[in-house]
């Protein structure tokens, strides 16, 4: 038993060792997108930049850059100009948009659509709920810009806590095991592409119920105060099979878009988010809904 | 729990450390502990499904020694057709009910009688054929006085539920596998090793191999009307390595696994794409089920020792109780009875032109041409059974080989549905496979490494590759489950 015990030690050692080694010569492994408390705001560090990867063979290798707001953008959020048409976008990481270059996020393509006659801002963030939406457009969007769309789905309307928006304080410190796991490639391979930290989390909490929740896509419950919170200028957009029909036809007091499939959205297996495509969907209808609106 | 999940990977080394530490002094213990453990795996899955294994083993147990008590061999015939109509009830009923009573409603409109009944909604338990088909290989080898009935009720709750074969095999005979829960187990270093290279080869199959062709493969069969015959065909052998990588990887971890408890299981597959005949591809694919069909069934219906005529009806029934046992649908019967037509022609030879196991090569290691060109031809016909395998009914299977006949080989840049980019890692992966396949089958090079040093570097560089390959929310369930 000592042998065989020895044996597996040197074994998995070997294969971390070539694990950290290939994932650093082939630049597998994603770094980190450090967090910042931005008053008192969990967001992203500003001025940061870099490539993010996804994948275990690095299908996604993305541009990324992080505004002085926190937010992934090549604009910072300060001034707008009066000459234009402003809108923000709210959502969660598709907005966020980690998964294709920062130069064609949704506004990006909206802006080269319309010969920048509009400029968009994104505010997004991976996790965000309605909650967060609702503070989102409390602190830099009420009165400011012209149309504010905001992505949801039944999963983000049942929210009755932010995900980050209020947050800053929950930044994890820079403790040993994360300096650790940062500066480690092969750990950090394995838990973006195995999912080691989420399924520890679940064998080890609440196995159940964590189950439970992730095959909950339709949900009962609308958080209708965090609705309330949108004003006129607000357009809600979604995608025919996260929003239910009963949600928009009674909670939902404000327009309502759907995101139609001009263009295939292909996702990967391993992330479903979208890819450019997908992007193009959305840009085509916040474009084709402001278009239609100035026209009338 | 899949043996391709993190869970197991939990899992695995905590029951290991339990069972050689922990109850390694007591062969009770650690008979109870595997008990437990089985269930536990099972109960990961869906714990309701438990109480049917325990009735099964209940009844079989109880059965089996009451077959040693009784002399009457009325008595005795009696109660071995309890246990099989009980046993193939239980699998009947789950795994079947809704297929009879989908026929008998239209068969019956035939002669314009309209039934009016209701499908009930039953979910197939995971591995049903699998212990079932063990669970009677027992009270039959007792009641044909082939093994003594076991007295201990844990150690034959252990033989029906042991884990690493318990969903999907291979299906072990109560006389190789009952007399190793009652034998003192000591850890062997030698196989535990082996047993690793067997877990990571098997996952290499699973994971690297199956999985990565599984999104072309869907995609091609559903799509099928938009694709043209090179595609078609491409689909027809990409699923052939799919199951067969999803399958024999499933038996090679479920035998590594069994390793490393001290338990040797059966030898599921044996390079079956490499026979020269359909019959030579039934000696090495699905051992467990072959043989157990070949013992339990073909033999006691008079097996080849009767006329021609009689064996060819023989194997036909064989084949197409084979199929069925795979699903409850046509395309599998089609399947079975696919493969009796092809099997006849090694009925009508006589042995002395029946061709040996062994694969002769040449000084390049190759086989003969007359080989290659037999193996090559083996593989398309299996190849072609599969499409009944794999489509979702007969009308679709035959509409999949009419498109394949339409001969259209247009060019076209086929995209994996996976990654939305052509083909290319997949290729590579298929063709290193087949040819480490081919120098395992030609023991041109062994599975297992003698030289301790290199074979840390082979573990340590198979487990890499499968940790590239592998993908969150990828990991897909073994095929055979549904079986």
């Amino acid at each position: 038993m000592k042998k065989f015990i020895i044996y597996i030690i040197l074994a998995f050692s070997l294969y971390i060792i070539l694990l950290e080694v290939t994932t650093r010569v082939f630049d597998l492994s994603e770094q980190t997108v450090p967090e910042a408390n931005l008053n008192n705001n969990m967001l992203l560090k500003p001025n940061t930049e870099g490539v993010w990867v996804k994948g275990g063979m690095r299908e996604i290798a993305s541009h990324y850059k992080i505004n002085n707001q926190g937010f992934n953008s090549l604009k910072d959020y300060t001034v707008l100009d009066s000459n234009k048409i402003n809108i923000a976008i709210i959502g969660d990481s598709f907005i966020e948009g980690f998964h294709t270059d920062v130069e064609n996020s949704i506004g990006r393509l909206i802006e080269a659509d319309t010969r920048d006659e509009i400029e968009v801002h994104e505010y997004g963030k991976s996790g965000g709920n309605i909650v967060d939406f609702s503070l989102i457009f409390k602190q830099w969007i009420k009165n400011r810009y012209d149309y504010t769309f905001i992505l949801i789905s039944d999963r983000d309307l049942d929210a009755y806590d932010a995900f980050f928006m209020e947050k800053g304080n929950k930044i994890p410190k820079n403790s040993i095991i994360r300096k650790i796991y940062n500066h480690l490639s092969s750990i950090r391979y394995i838990n973006i592409n195995h999912g080691l930290h989420i399924k520890l989390k679940e064998i080890f909490s609440c196995y159940r119920c964590s189950k439970n929740n992730q095959n909950t896509n339709i949900t009962q419950y609308v958080n209708s105060t965090a609705l309330q919170e949108f004003d006129k200028s607000c357009v809600f957009i979604y995608e025919k099979d996260k929003l239910s029909p009963d949600i928009i036809a009674t909670s939902i007091k404000l327009p309502c878009l759907e995101i139609i499939h001009q263009n295939k959205p292909h996702t990967y297996g391993f992330d479903s988010h979208w890819n450019l495509n997908g992007r193009k969907n959305c840009a085509w209808v916040i474009e084709h809904y402001i278009k239609h609106n100035i026209v009338h | 729990m899949l043996f391709n999940s993190i869970d197991f990977a939990i899992f695995l080394p905590i029951v290991f450390l339990m069972y050689w530490f922990v109850f390694h002094k007591n062969l009770k213990l650690q008979n109870i502990l595997i008990v437990v453990i089985s269930y536990f795996f099972y109960a990961w899955w869906d714990w309701r499904f438990l109480s049917l294994i325990i009735f099964s083993t209940l009844v079989d147990y109880t059965i089996g020694l009451k077959l040693e008590n009784e002399k009457k061999q009325l008595k005795r015939k009696i109660l071995l057709w309890v246990s099989i109509l009980v046993n193939l009830g239980c699998l009947g009923f789950f795994k079947y009910y809704n297929f009879f009573l989908d026929n008998f409603i239209t068969a019956f409109s035939y002669f314009g009688m309209h039934i009016k009944t209701n499908n009930l909604n039953i979910i197939l338990p995971i591995g049903i054929s699998f212990y079932t088909f063990q669970t009677l290989s027992y009270t039959i080898d007792v009641y044909h006085k082939k093994l003594k009935p076991t007295k201990d009720l844990i150690v034959f709750s252990a033989f029906v539920s042991f884990f690493p074969q318990l969903v999907a095999g291979p299906i072990e005979r109560a006389s190789n596998l009952l007399p190793q829960f009652t034998k003192k187990r000591i850890f062997n270093n030698e196989n535990a090793i082996k047993g690793i290279r067997l877990i990571l080869w098997g996952l290499i199959k699973k994971v690297v191999i199956a999985d990565s062709l599984a999104p072309t493969v869907n995609d091609i069969f559903t799509n099928f009307s938009q694709y043209p015959s090179s595609i078609l065909l491409l689909g027809t052998f990409f699923f052939s390595f799919q199951i067969y990588c999803d399958f024999s990887g499933y038996s090679m971890i479920a035998r590594g696994v069994a390793k490393l408890f001290g338990f040797e299981l059966m030898t599921n597959f044996k390079y079956p794409y490499f026979s020269r005949s359909i019959g030579e591809f039934w000696r090495k694919w699905h051992i467990s089920l072959t043989t157990w069909f070949r013992d339990y069934l073909y033999i006691p219906i008079g097996g080849s020792r009767v006329s021609k005529l009689k064996t060819i009806i023989n194997v036909c029934i064989v084949f197409l109780v084979s199929g069925f046992w795979h699903g409850a649908n046509w395309t599998f019967i089609a399947w079975g009875g696919l493969h009796a037509l092809l099997f006849i022609p090694a009925i009508l030879t006589t042995k002395k032109n029946r061709i040996k196991d062994h694969i002769s090569l040449n000084a390049f290691k190759l086989p003969s041409l007359s080989d290659s060109i037999r193996i090559l031809c083996t593989f398309c016909l299996v190849s072609f059974c599969w499409i009944f395998f794999r489509a979702d009914s007969i009308d679709t299977a035959i509409l999949f080989i009419q498109k394949i006949l339409l001969f259209n080989f247009e060019s076209i840049n086929y995209l994996n549905p996976y990654d939305n980019q052509p083909l290319g890692i997949e290729y590579l992966f298929l063709s290193v496979f087949i040819l480490v396949e081919y120098l395992l089958a030609t023991k041109t090079i062994s599975l297992y490494s003698k030289n301790r040093t290199k074979g840390i570097f082979i573990d340590a560089v198979l487990f890499l590759i499968i940790t590239f390959s592998a993908q969150i929310c990828s990991n897909l369930s073994f095929i055979y489950f549904q079986f």
